[in-house]
């Protein structure tokens, strides 16, 4: 089943074509690689999804409902979460708080239930910390709930991005370069991390350099160059279709 | 932490206590309670700039709005004689709604571009009551603003009394600082600081940061609102200057020096630096330069303010402990 | 409308705006290449003014050289606050070397009050004379102080563009970090630009001393002018300081002649209110953060 369809999607900055007529969809469940050379459109492309920018011209449709438009914080509301290539965190909060905040979708939140502190208000608030140390498990960060996020190693800052969205809840979760400045060990454990993340249910797209991560784990591969797409397949296909070489010139993708 | 959260708690008491007790103490000194009155005024200035802090953002309308509350109260008792009672929550409701409506285009705005933004706003709040004479009588001003009276049975209270001005004043900017405080130590200050913190992330979580800048602005500015309109009644008088960029700018002093982080700093700054300025005042431009001087040296010297200085200590003398063993 | 009068107007506002526009330049420099806000921006404008006071009025030495050295005084000075108060807070938060401007504000107001004293001050003019243009009086005065305004102008946009140390500012204020990769030396960048910003405010207030008179409030004007500029102009934009700069000048002109000076600071202040809620970057801005 689709779940997100993207149409003939163009984003563009002054005379700087970010994306051009770009289409593909994802079905529901699947993991979604998005690769392509530096400056090839990724990034904007999730911008474009989640909110921060507004497409220039053609559709973005989740669960058949269209989406371009939306800001952000309603994206996430209906369930397009993401994480940032650049490590972005509530750094100095703890790490339990980040998972508070990130709660916040689900938290049956209101202003003068907050300000009262209504019998109401303090059983979410317990329901939400609940919730998000089972997270912090889930994603093995128990160990540093009372730590600030700032000081935290980072590979975990990484896992405590991707926790902070896992918190929000999300059907489709967009993966911004996650394994990035990662050793082997910690690349490892996010393959597995997002692997059971997939398991619970998450459809996920993956923007990813590491050709290893992505030729492991996607489902299917969109290959993105110039703002458009160039091939789309399995690994298997990818792997050995010929403008993907031409584009990647075959430097870093021989090596995976 | 629970430690400190203790000794916290107990130096509040402490000072509630002190300020309840002050007429007393001072024998009913009425310089003295009038520097009390003023402490409460610029603690209420302080604390509700703060609320805006906790987002990230400094507002230099802050004193702006103080006026439009204000000026809400003084007309409404010249004109139409009502008391401050009814003016006090009208002054809130017209600040506050002005704070909304500016604050819709205004928290578009980011980082130099807000403060500059707010900055122009409360410069054309000053030159509007100055330029209006007909209605806000000009540069000179409103007279004649009286003090409430509190007429139950049994009870017989006539605020132009300094002592009980004081207690009026104490009780409300007391009431200010308590709302503030509940927002910020609730799910909504937690919130504000997400924002303050990562506005990109607190989006990206499912936070509406627009909707939750816009409250949080008009809610401070309400309450500036309400010192305004207590300031009026007190003084008696008022015109556009009381409430141009300076009194902002000083209200940031009190901020800055006392502390940024918590809401320990604003009270803090406020409190101090207010003794101080009486203390200062027979030294005129001196006295100026000697908030520079003090501005400058605890941004260089003690970023955070006053209110890290335990935890500096605390520091301090464990390191000394160590080297000692 | 007649005529003198509109021409009076038109060339109160060329004269305006160009010495606006040098106030303005000064910030914007500033901000472009530290990404702080000058708040006390106008205070150097007040001391270059004073400088050249003492020098021609009551030391009584050539008016033109002490444009010059009023400059360099207040080159030094500022590089020399760059250096002290806020190279330390480079890469902190925007609020830190705001306070610290507004210290400065406050010691620097207060202290030109102390020093200076409250009595309006005038700086005797070196030029006589004038000529009519469609019925107004334009007198040289005016006419050599809007000539050594855009002159001014010019020489920094071409030190901009044709000069090392012009090439290296702007490639800072582009992007700092890769300019510090490539091996420009961003420090000096840095207190460079302060003192020379700093410097075109202080020959804006000679120009301005010399036209109106001084006093040690009048700081204030000129940032008020100087961040209504920036906003019409964009933060960072010399070209937008420029347009700005003359904007600004004919709206004061005009609405002060036709209606009041406060009518002017409202229409001034609600036009920023305006430009900045459907564009929140200003009008040629880029997104700073």
């Amino acid at each position: 089943m689709q779940l997100l369809s993207i149409n003939s999607l163009n984003m563009q900055f002054g005379g700087l074509k970010a994306i051009n007529d770009l289409g593909f969809s994802v079905d529901q469940g699947e993991i979604r690689g998005l690769i392509g050379p530096n400056g090839a459109g990724k990034t904007t492309l999730f911008n474009v999804i989640s909110g921060v920018y507004k497409p220039s011209k053609g559709s973005i449709t989740f669960k058949g409902q269209e989406i371009g438009t939306l800001k952000p914080h309603r994206t996430t509301r209906l369930g397009i979460v993401r994480t940032f290539q650049s490590i972005t965190l509530f750094k100095n909060f703890t790490v339990l708080k980040n998972m508070m905040v990130g709660c916040h979708l689900h938290s049956n939140y209101s202003y003068w239930g907050a300000l009262l502190n209504t019998a109401k208000t303090r059983n979410s608030e317990k329901d939400n910390e609940r919730k998000a140390r089972e997270i912090l498990e889930f994603m093995g960060l128990t160990g540093y709930a009372d730590d600030l996020a700032a000081n935290l190693p980072h590979g975990h800052q990484r896992a405590l991005g991707v926790a902070i969205a896992m918190a929000a809840e999300p059907e489709l979760l967009l993966l911004d370069e996650p394994c990035t400045g990662m050793n082997t060990d910690e690349t490892e454990e996010m393959v597995g991390l997002i692997n059971k993340i997939r398991d619970r249910g998450v459809t996920i797209m993956l923007i990813e350099h590491d050709m290893k991560v992505v030729m492991g784990i996607c489902d299917k591969i969109t290959v993105i160059n110039f703002g458009t797409k160039i091939a789309e397949g399995t690994p298997a296909e990818i792997r050995k279709d010929e403008l993907v070489h031409e584009a990647y010139l075959g430097s870093d993708f021989d090596a995976a | 932490m629970t430690e400190n959260t203790k000794v916290a708690a107990g130096v509040w008491l402490i000072a509630i206590a002190f300020a309840f007790l002050l007429p007393v103490i001072c024998s009913y000194d009425k310089y003295i309670l009038h520097v009390g009155i003023t402490i409460a005024f610029n603690i209420a200035l302080a604390t509700s700039m703060w609320l805006i802090w906790t987002l990230g953002f400094i507002s230099f309308a802050h004193a702006g709005f103080m006026g439009i509350g204000a000026y809400t109260s003084a007309l409404l008792f010249t004109g139409l004689g009502w008391s401050l009672w009814v003016n006090m929550w009208l002054a809130a409701a017209v600040a506050g709604l002005m704070a909304f409506v500016i604050s819709i285009p205004l928290m578009r705005t980011r980082a130099v571009y807000f403060f500059m933004a707010s900055w122009a706003v409360g410069e054309v709040i000053k030159r509007v009551f100055a330029y209006y004479r007909g209605i806000f009588g000009g540069w000179d001003g409103i007279f004649n603003i009286q003090p409430p009276k509190l007429v139950l049975p049994g009870l017989n209270i006539d605020f132009s009394s300094r002592v009980a001005y004081y207690y009026l004043a104490l009780v409300c900017c007391g009431l200010i600082v308590y709302v503030i405080h509940r927002i910020v130590r609730s799910r909504t200050g937690m919130i504000y600081w997400s924002i303050h913190e990562s506005e990109i992330l607190a989006q990206h979580v499912g936070i509406n940061v627009l909707k939750h800048k816009v409250i949080a602005f008009s809610t401070a500015c309400a309450l500036a609102g309400v010192t305004g309109a207590l300031y009026a009644h007190y003084h008696t008088y008022i015109n556009p200057k009381t409430f141009d960029i300076w009194q902002s700018e000083f209200s940031l002093v009190h901020i800055i020096v006392g502390g940024l982080n918590t809401l320990n700093g604003p009270v803090l700054g406020a409190t101090l630096l207010t003794v101080v300025d009486e203390l200062l005042r027979p030294t005129g431009w001196y006295r100026v330069i000697f908030f520079g001087v003090v501005v400058i040296l605890t941004v260089l010297f003690l970023p955070g303010g006053l209110e890290t200085v335990p935890a500096r200590l605390r520091a301090l003398v464990g390191k000394w402990r160590k080297r000692s063993d | 409308m007649a005529l003198d009068e509109l021409t009076q107007m038109t060339l109160t506002g060329i004269n305006l705006g160009l010495m606006y526009a040098l106030i303005a330049i000064g910030l914007t420099l500033i901000f472009g290449i530290m990404r702080i806000i000058q708040y006390a921006h106008g205070e150097f404008y007040m001391l270059g003014a004073y400088v050249l006071y003492y020098w021609a009025a009551v030391l009584k030495l050539p008016y033109w050289v002490g444009i010059i050295v009023s400059a360099a005084v207040i080159f030094v000075v500022g590089a020399a606050l760059q250096l002290l108060l806020f190279r330390p807070l480079h890469g902190k938060n925007i609020l830190y070397s705001l306070a610290v401007s507004m210290g400065l504000i406050f010691i620097i107001s207060s202290g030109g009050l102390l020093t200076f004293g409250t009595i309006v001050k005038g700086i005797p003019s070196v030029v006589t004379g004038g000529v009519m243009v469609f019925g107004a009086f334009y007198t040289y005065e005016r006419m050599v102080i809007s000539i050594v305004s855009a002159g001014l102008i010019l020489g920094l946009w071409y030190f901009l563009q044709r000069t090392t140390t012009g090439m290296a500012m702007r490639a800072v204020s582009q992007d700092p970090e890769v300019s510090s990769l490539q091996g420009i030396n961003t420090r000096r960048i840095h207190w460079i630009a302060f003192g020379m910003g700093s410097a075109m405010a202080a020959v804006a207030g000679c120009l301005m001393g010399t036209l109106l008179s001084i006093v040690p409030t009048m700081g204030f004007i000129a940032t008020v002018k100087a961040f209504m500029i920036v906003i019409l102009g964009g933060l960072g934009s010399v070209p937008g300081a420029l347009i700005g700069g003359l904007i600004i000048g004919f709206i004061d002109s005009f609405v002060t002649t036709l209606v009041s000076a406060d009518v002017a600071y409202i229409i001034g202040f609600a036009t920023i209110f305006v430009i900045l809620a459907f564009k929140p970057t200003g009008l040629f801005g880029q997104d700073w953060d």
